[in-house]
């Protein structure tokens, strides 16, 4: 498998306080990659870093063999990143279906972006019966699907995931890991920043522990499982 | 009830000015969350470009009704034209370097740019209003008891067809439903493969187009232009937005009308000395009851 991802020595600093301390972290094509911690661990500003909302102090970041820090927003997803940001943040004035169609701004192709937001529908049927609603007006776990599905629109190579399960439901939250593993399966890799490890340790392949803007550990899901420290702090003992 | 009627057609008529330049105000305070205090200069630089590129055509005598109409529309293009030239200018030497300071930033460069632009006005035409020449015959017509004017039936056409194109643009195009998602998540609309530049650039051009319009059509029904013609039309247009809130675009050009009739019917069955303080009242009696705006704001 060919490294998609590496990041080495990625800073992040909000005025005097520094998010990011020196993180190097790397995923494969095809992978599905957890960075586990609490709260302020830094997850977030990793995936921001990523995207490129936040500037990084300092560090490369490499996608597909081409450095992307510093580069804009809609460069990145251009290149084939996508992001499913933490609490949604679905275009809640627009319909279902606009905001499949803002996903997918950047495809020209009519043919294409119809036939993409067709396999949306089949992937998330709840998106189908919902098409002609304002997002606004979609429950929390529908628009956790509706984000993800607007992500996908533009087909990413690499799918940057923030906190997916935050306020929802067990069953929700049950629900998105296995489509997690479905998009997995069409080819996109994943970087997931979560809080619910036993959750996403059941679908990655790889994870990294964060705690204050460090990597404190990381290996496979069934060696993090294993650890005296995961378990104790994010498993229940 | 005729006389009730003739007051509403007025009303509805400054109404839509309102509209137009509250629609440009809106739409960037909207998307780009940049109060664009130059824009009341947009609306009279819009008022000047018709009266340069209009006059030598004016005075051209004996032609017929079509070509007045017809001159009268390339100048308004001309003018919304070279407006959104501006509006693009403005966007990319101003605001977009102050992109992310204070709200306050831009706020005080633009009234910078406003203040350059009043004066540059007044330097080159002088401080008094210019006679603007009517392009098109005044004629008055009459329908069940009520009157309007051609200069009046050319600013409500001009001003109707503006809202709808930018109503049109903003529901139905691509570029459009890109801007109402930068409005509300801007980096998320950015991960979406939105250029933000471009979509403020577009915005920035849209509002100073809309100036424009405003600033020909009122200037030709009033036949005059003066440096100074925006400070009024500006602030009730800004009131509107205020009174609207920042959320929807139709609410903006709702309330522009509404200030409009309510300013028609208070002159007209009150005292004309009261019209301007209606849409004072209105903000206040809002922002007493609904701080956000009668259709909410963005940062709600």
């Amino acid at each position: 498998m060919s490294v998609l991802l590496e990041v080495r020595g990625l800073e992040v600093k909000y005025g005097a306080v520094q998010a990011v301390k020196g993180v190097d972290l790397s995923l494969d094509e095809g992978q599905i990659v957890a960075l586990l911690g609490a709260n302020g661990a830094g997850k977030s500003s990793i995936i921001k870093s990523l995207i490129g909302v936040v500037k990084p102090r300092a560090g490369t970041i490499e996608f597909m063999g081409r450095q992307i820090q510093g580069r804009s927003v809609h460069d990145i997803n251009r290149l084939g990143i996508g992001w499913v940001p933490e609490g949604r943040q679905v275009f809640s004035h627009l319909t279902v279906e606009a905001n499949l169609m803002v996903g997918a701004f950047a495809v020209r192709d009519d043919a294409l972006v119809q036939r993409r937001m067709g396999e949306m529908m089949e992937m998330f049927p709840i998106l189908e019966q919902r098409r002609t609603q304002l997002a606004g007006f979609l429950s929390g776990g529908e628009q956790q699907m509706l984000a993800l599905a607007r992500a996908l629109m533009s087909d990413p190579r690499l799918l940057l995931m923030d906190e997916p399960s935050l306020g929802l439901s067990p069953l929700i939250v049950q629900r998105l890991f296995e489509l997690v593993k479905s998009i997995r399966s069409r080819g996109v890799s994943i970087l997931m920043a979560e809080q619910n490890a036993r959750q996403s340790l059941k679908v990655a392949d790889h994870a990294y522990l964060l705690e204050v803007g460090e990597v404190r550990g990381s290996g496979t899901a069934r060696e993090m499982e294993a650890r005296e420290d995961v378990r104790r702090a994010y498993l229940g003992g | 009830m005729t006389g009730f009627l003739q007051q509403l057609l007025n009303g509805l008529i400054i109404g839509s000015s309102y509209a137009v330049i509250g629609l440009g105000f809106g739409l960037v305070f909207g998307v780009m969350r940049v109060c664009n205090v130059a824009h009341a200069q947009f609306f009279v630089l819009g008022g000047y470009v018709g009266f340069l590129v209009g006059l030598p055509f004016v005075t051209l005598g004996g032609l017929p009704i079509a070509a007045r109409v017809g001159m009268f529309v390339a100048v308004i293009l001309a003018a919304v034209l070279f407006m959104g030239l501006v509006g693009l200018i403005v966007e990319r030497i101003i605001v977009r370097p102050l992109r992310g300071t204070p709200v306050m930033i831009p706020f005080i460069a633009t009234a910078g740019a406003a203040t350059a632009l009043q004066y540059s006005c007044q330097l080159i035409f002088g401080a008094d209003p210019v006679l603007v020449p009517r392009f098109i015959p005044s004629t008055t017509f009459y329908f069940a008891g009520l009157s309007v004017t051609t200069a009046q039936l050319m600013t409500l056409i001009g001003m109707v067809a503006m809202l709808a194109g930018v109503q049109y643009y903003v529901l139905y195009t691509r570029w459009g439903q890109a801007t109402r998602a930068v409005a509300e998540w801007p980096y998320v609309a950015a991960a979406c493969g939105v250029n933000i530049n471009r979509v403020f650039q577009i915005t920035l051009s849209i509002s100073a187009a809309a100036g424009a319009l405003g600033g020909v059509l009122v200037s030709n029904m009033y036949a005059s232009a003066s440096p100074f013609m925006g400070d009024l039309f500006g602030t009730k247009a800004f009131i509107c937005v205020l009174v609207a809130g920042n959320r929807k675009i139709e609410g903006m050009m709702l309330v522009g009308l509404l200030v409009g009739i309510a300013e028609a019917l208070v002159a007209g069955y009150v005292s004309s000395s009261y019209r301007d303080a209606v849409a004072y009242l209105i903000l206040l009696a809002i922002l007493a009851f609904r701080p956000s705006g009668l259709f909410g704001s963005y940062e709600d």
